[in-house]
């Protein structure tokens, strides 16, 4: 894989942070320097910085802004996401906010990541949400996307989920509506995930084998206070 | 209907309040409830009903006054400290005997506070923030699920008792994503009709619609006829969730997000054979004081658990009235009980 | 035997409270006259202020709403974007209008929705006891500037007719006067044009009315007239400001 700079958009709750969280992690696996940049100035809950420690215990370095500000919604992209860009050794991992409206901070670094080259824009989709529930709907968004970031969508992935109520058939389901618009887009579909408790060799085989795209197991991190695992 | 999707909380009552037939929604940017007037802003213009941002909390209020004024069904909604600017409004609502839905997606306070998810409104929701003797229909969902039902149930009892109705969800449960079905609204079927609404007098004498009534004994009157809907409300709509009530020594009482964890400690302490139960009101007005009372003939301790510093509190002790000690577990600012946090402070009780 | 004067149908037949020499009564039946001759009396609803016309419906024979305190403008949206075939307008005062209602009346205007709004502008709060309004005048003695309006203490007086003219929503701003029938004809020409802007579509029409408050001023009603000719009139200049008809 010789792509640097991984952008993640999507629409709002397609699982873009957890995805992105997952990524990064993988990357780690064969890449000394890792960084994640909390580019979500949308979405004030569920975000990548609050999983400073996940990332710290993993090496990965995360760019967020001032944990003083991190019960507000104040707007903050730190300056240290464009010189981490600029770091030709450094795998970046850009987690943006939801919808077209949250992929509008990439427009202040385009320049940069396009002079670099190099990079990944993928588009998240989960069709159980309510305005991607097609392949029109996926279609539309990554129009939508484009047309605020002004950066081409370059490959889809599949995260068709329903939390823990997720089964293998609303994952295949998922797959085939993200085929069908990445033949339409003309982009291919990179990854179908599938989350660690439907994760197995059967299962990946008939996706892999029906579909372009990689399965990605999916590790769950980020969780409502009475769903953590603190539970005595 | 039937399907099932999955949706943010702040979506859900979006979604919930167009099957609803709300006609018109008015909002103004807040945090953390802003992907639900970006919803509505897509879904009402493709309905092609009435979507407008207004210039503030109380111009968007005072919109739903308009709108409920001409007996269409109508809602707004907020965080915190928009809802405080829209206090006044809702007066006036309660007061013109009005029915409109309000929704509150609860962020930390006092004052600007933070954005994190906080129960610190239930002072402000059931005892009226706004001046003058008035109630509103209460409803403290705790899931996605509950949210859109709420909203739909929230519009009928509005126009039923024709009063100001509130959703009163949190941050947490505005931004969390579960899956939703939504369920078939009891359209108009038993309720009066609006021929008090403002539509031209054609044909008939002219309506007024007011809150505002000099002179005699006309507002005295007025106040009497509010006091009779709001027994009313009190006597039909008592709303609740007991879970392992029945031979409990513990029995908690909690709403919204605080009640999940309390959910799941109640499962726990079971299973390590605790006898220990929740009451989840469903309404947090009209409150089931009944409910507390009865129970506390049984249960030798109460705890309630809530994201704030002991407002429900009140409402407890004045349903256990006294029978049985009330001990409160709870933190105001951005807390949210895990299930251990409250495990361990049951264990304190026994 | 020919009828030349009668009441209005769009009128009720209550007897205003308004203090001798009030123009609120002027204003009131000039407006029940345009929705008359304009036929749409089954189809218009007001809404009335707080001040000194908030029982302004026990005086109209149509529909009415009430509004806190400077909220008509809201009040009026939400009645007109959800019954576009209604005709729904505004009666406020300058209290009302021009100071807790800045906001609402601005947005209005600049969004341009089809409402027309009736202005009271008699400088004063009349229903409280006669306070310093914003359109209060220099040195003008009232309840809360009792050494006269000080611009450098108090500010200064506003000119709301000549601000709207700015927004790009406003079809209409005129200003006009009742104290002579002179005045009366040409201002009930400017209301029954803000209210046919309406029926055509045209967007946000606002008629502002300068009135006496011969009761706060402390005057005789004539007196009262001949301040309003001498102080308010010079600072407050009548005719139309804006008109998109005739601008264009």
């Amino acid at each position: 894989m010789d792509k640097r700079i991984f952008i993640f958009s999507g629409y709002y709750g397609s699982g873009k942070t957890e995805v992105a969280s997952n990524f990064a992690l993988f990357l780690k696996k064969n890449h000394e320097h890792v960084a994640l940049a909390d580019m979500d100035v949308v979405n004030p809950y569920f975000r990548s910085r609050d999983k400073e420690i996940l990332f710290r215990e993993n090496g990965i370095k995360l760019i967020a802004p001032p944990s003083r500000v991190n019960s507000a919604d104040l707007p903050v992209i730190t300056a240290s996401i464009g010189g981490m860009i600029d770091q030709d050794d450094y795998k970046v991992v850009l987690d943006m906010g939801g919808d077209d409206v949250g992929t509008i901070p990439l427009g202040s670094l385009r320049k940069r990541i396009q002079e670099k080259g190099r990079f990944e824009v993928f588009i998240i989709v989960n069709v159980n949400r309510p305005f991607t529930r097609d392949t029109d709907g996926i279609i539309k968004m990554a129009k939508l996307i484009e047309k605020m970031s002004e950066l081409h969508p370059t490959a889809i992935i599949s995260n068709t989920h329903m939390k823990e109520l997720t089964d293998r058939e609303m994952i295949l389901r998922g797959a085939e509506y993200c085929s069908e618009a990445s033949l339409r887009l003309n982009i291919p579909l990179a990854y179908i995930t599938v989350p660690a408790f439907l994760d197995e060799p059967s299962f990946r085989e008939s996706l892999e084998s029906r579909f372009e795209g990689d399965v990605f197991p999916l590790e769950l991190f980020y969780h409502t206070p009475w769903e953590e695992k603190s539970t005595p | 209907m039937g399907e099932k999707f999955l949706m943010k909380g702040n979506e859900a009552l979006g979604e919930a309040a167009i099957i609803a037939g709300c006609e018109a929604y008015f909002g103004y940017p807040i945090t953390p409830q802003n992907e639900l007037t970006a919803y509505m802003s897509k879904r009402m213009l493709e309905e092609g009903r009435v979507f407008v941002q207004s210039e503030s909390e109380l111009a968007a209020v005072n919109m739903v006054f308009g709108a409920a004024g001409a007996g269409k069904r109508t809602m707004t909604s907020s965080s915190s400290p928009g809802v405080s600017l829209k206090q006044e409004g809702i007066s006036y609502l309660a007061g013109a005997r009005l029915p409109a839905v309000i929704v509150n997606v609860m962020r930390g306070g006092p004052g600007l506070g933070n954005i994190s998810p906080a129960q610190g409104d239930y002072y402000q929701a059931t005892r009226g923030g706004g001046n003058g003797d008035y109630r509103l229909i209460v409803f403290a969902p705790n899931s996605v699920q509950e949210m859109a039902d709420d909203v739909i149930d929230a519009f009928y009892l509005a126009d039923k008792y024709r009063m100001p109705s509130m959703v009163m969800a949190d941050g947490m449960l505005g931004q969390m994503m579960e899956p939703v079905v939504f369920k078939e609204p009891k359209g108009n079927k038993g309720l009066p009709p609006k021929d008090w609404a403002l539509t031209g007098a054609k044909g008939r004498p002219r309506n007024i619609v007011r809150s505002l009534m000099l002179g005699g004994t006309g507002l005295y009157e007025h106040n009497e006829v509010l006091r009779k809907i709001y027994a009313e409300v009190e006597a039909n709509e008592i709303r609740y969730e007991e879970l392992e009530t029945a031979d409990a020594d513990v029995t908690l009482v909690a709403y919204g997000s605080a009640s999940r964890a309390c959910i799941g400690a109640v499962r726990h302490l079971r299973a390590a054979g605790k006898k220990v139960g929740l009451i989840r009101p469903r309404l947090v007005w009209p409150y089931p004081y009944k409910v507390l009372e009865k129970q506390a003939e049984k249960s030798k301790k109460f705890l309630v658990v809530e994201m704030n510093l002991g407002q429900m509190l009140d409402d407890v002790r004045i349903g256990v009235a006294g029978k049985a000690p009330v001990e409160f577990y709870g933190y105001a600012g951005g807390w949210i009980p895990t299930v251990k946090e409250v495990v361990d402070r049951v264990n304190q009780m026994f | 035997m020919k009828t030349v004067y009668k009441k209005p149908e769009s009128m009720t037949s209550a007897t205003t409270i308004y203090c001798p020499g009030c123009h609120h009564g002027i204003a009131h039946r000039l407006v029940a006259e345009v929705i008359d001759e304009l036929g749409i009396a089954d189809r218009t609803i007001g809404i009335a202020p707080v001040g000194c016309a908030a029982l302004a419906y026990d005086y109209f024979n149509v529909d009415f709403s009430e509004a806190a305190h400077g909220r008509a403008p809201a009040v009026a949206t939400g009645l007109k974007l959800t019954q576009p075939d209604k005709i729904v307008f505004t009666y406020q005062g300058d209290g009302d209008l021009a100071s807790i209602g800045a906001a609402e009346i601005l947005h209005l205007a600049n969004r341009g929705f089809n409402i027309t709004t009736i202005f009271i502008n008699n400088a004063i709060y009349g229903m409280t006891g006669g306070q310093m309004a914003p359109t209060s005048l220099e040195g003008q003695k009232t309840a809360t500037t009792p050494f006269g309006r000080d611009l450098k203490i108090h500010g200064n007086p506003m000119k709301v007719s000549e601000i709207l003219t700015q927004t790009a929503g406003a079809a209409y701003i005129a200003r006009g006067a009742v104290y002579d029938p002179k005045h009366v004809m040409e201002t009930k020409k400017m209301v029954k044009k803000a209210f046919q802007n309406q029926m055509d579509g045209k967007g946000f029409s606002m008629v502002e009315i300068l009135s006496t408050c011969p009761t706060n001023w402390g005057l005789s009603p004539l007196d009262a007239v001949e301040w309003l000719k001498d102080n308010m009139e010079p600072f407050y200049p009548l005719g139309v400001k804006k008109d998109i008809d005739q601008d264009q």
